[in-house]
């Protein structure tokens, strides 16, 4: 896996992270890259999920993903 | 006037029909969590408001689904069901447990959870109800050391299911069970690590019978079907005529495709193969007159959804046969052609149902190779327009 891949793609989850909105659809990073293979872009999602860096958030029927500073604690 | 803490849950307790609210009752004794649940859904009918908030944590370490954060929105009042996550767990095929599987899967429950479970949910795993954020991995773990797993939750491949199929159901027409179990398989990384648009839901059905709901419920379905000449056996056409059943009202007019004759006189009945449309009526009234025909696999569906975001699809036929036997090869590779499809070009929480109505079944069955083939026309067109895709006009100079 392209290391690049995967600074790029934290590099848009810290980007987008600047507002609000803090969770993302897969869709979103992938079209953030336009540049690059969408099936890179999933394995580069899967590695820095393996790595702690992005955390999956699920409402139970869909799943967005974000940067693992903002998962909220546990309530 | 009762001093009871839950009156308004009291009054489903009444009536002829088993309640949950006895089963919430019967776990309170021995669980807080249980206790607090039910007075928090006496509060949530009270003030007519849920009061849970959903969503969050997603599963444990290596897996995006499989657990659905689920917190009170009143820790204040129940303190017990702070957090009340829901486990997802990848049913046994066909639904088949020995005894003992299933009481590892409660003892597991008591130890880490609240003891209530939802066998079985819509989806059809095994739904384990209440638990704490520092109980999933080890129930996790507990789970894995007997033998389960995680199911489907998010954006990700639901665990498939299959009908009982060969079982136990003399329909079968192929080994549901089987394929279910190879989907399962082979698709691991699509049920645990969500990267789709959307759910996307495999259901297998061994005959159009359809138990498993695979074509209202399933964004592919595939249903088993035969090919050829229903199997007659003239004699028991005619016990059954003897025994009394009107075999003119009750099965040939109920024909969806009017494709049978009935002659009360020499009471024979004809069947025309090339209009059945393998429905299975006739065959469910008459059992043992009729077979299904000799050679068997499987019709292919897609684009089956229940109401959520938009309204609810039948799925459409997009292979009428196809040969199904280990190891599968033909049904993995189309499906994933068909979410490869539906990745690239679906919108988020766009189901592969919804992607086709917008886009057009032309455009699907071209990225798919599929050929255009009666068995896909859902009604009669509605317009004179005929396409062509650009590259099949000559192009001619219009002078
Ligand atoms: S779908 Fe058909 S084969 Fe499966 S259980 Fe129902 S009747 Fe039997
Ligand atoms: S299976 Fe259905 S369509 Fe075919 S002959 Fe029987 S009733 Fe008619």
């Amino acid at each position: 896996m392209s290391a690049e891949i995967k600074e790029r793609v934290l590099a848009y989850f810290r980007e987008k992270s600047k507002g609000e909105k803090k969770m993302f659809y897969i869709k979103d990073v992938v079209k953030g890259l336009p540049d690059v293979d969408r099936h890179a872009v999933h394995e580069a999602v899967k590695e820095l999920l393996d790595e702690e860096a992005l955390k999956y958030w699920s409402s139970g029927s869909t799943t967005y993903l974000m940067l693992a500073e903002y998962f909220p604690k546990d309530a | 006037m009762t001093d009871s803490k839950t009156p308004l849950l009291d009054e489903l307790e009444k009536g002829p029909w088993p309640s949950f609210v006895k089963d919430m009752k019967q776990a309170a004794e021995k669980k807080p969590a249980a206790a607090d649940l039910l007075n928090q859904l006496e509060l949530s009918y009270k003030d007519r408001i849920g009061h849970w908030k959903h969503g969050g944590i997603v599963g444990v370490k290596g897996y995006g689904s499989g657990v659905i954060g689920r917190y009170s929105d009143r820790p204040d009042l129940f303190p017990n069901v702070r957090a009340f996550h829901t486990m997802r767990v990848n049913h046994p095929t066909g639904w088949f447990y020995k005894t003992d599987a299933l009481r590892k899967l409660c003892d597991i429950w008591d130890k880490h959870g609240s003891g209530l479970t939802n066998l079985h949910g819509s989806t059809g795993d095994a739904i384990l109800l209440g638990t704490t954020t520092d109980h999933l991995q080890p129930c996790f773990d507990d789970l894995s050391e007997a033998g389960f797993d995680l199911g489907g939750s998010g954006s990700a491949l639901r665990t498939p299911s299959a009908c009982v199929g060969p079982a136990r159901c003399e329909w079968a027409c192929i080994d549901s069970l089987d394929i279910c179990y190879q989907a399962t398989m082979t698709l691991q990384d699509q049920i645990h690590r969500p990267m789709f648009p959307y759910k996307f839901k495999i259901k297998v059905s061994a005959c159009a019978n359809d138990c498993v709901a695979a074509i209202a419920r399933s964004d592919l379905a595939i249903m088993g079907t035969w090919k050829g000449r229903i199997q007659v056996d003239p004699a028991e056409v005619r016990a059954y005529a003897d025994a009394g059943l009107d075999i003119r009202g009750e099965v040939r007019d109920l024909c969806p495709t009017k494709c049978m004759e009935w002659s009360e006189a020499d009471r024979t009945l004809v069947i025309h193969d090339g209009d059945c449309n393998r429905c299975m009526h006739c065959l469910n009234v008459m059992p043992k007159a009729l077979r299904p025909g000799k050679e068997r696999g499987a019709s292919i569906l897609v684009g089956g959804k229940a109401p959520i975001v938009q309204g609810s699809l039948l799925s459409w036929v997009i292979v009428p046969f196809m040969k199904l036997e280990p190891p599968y090869t033909e049904l993995f590779d189309l499906i994933a052609r068909i979410q490869d499809w539906w990745d690239e070009n679906g919108r988020s929480r766009e189901r592969l149902g919804e992607l086709i109505n917008r886009l057009g079944m032309r455009h699907f069955l071209k990225a798919m190779g599929l050929p255009a083939v009666p068995q896909m026309v859902k009604h009669p067109r509605t317009n004179p327009y005929v396409f062509f895709w650009p590259e099949e006009i000559d192009k001619k100079e219009v002078k």
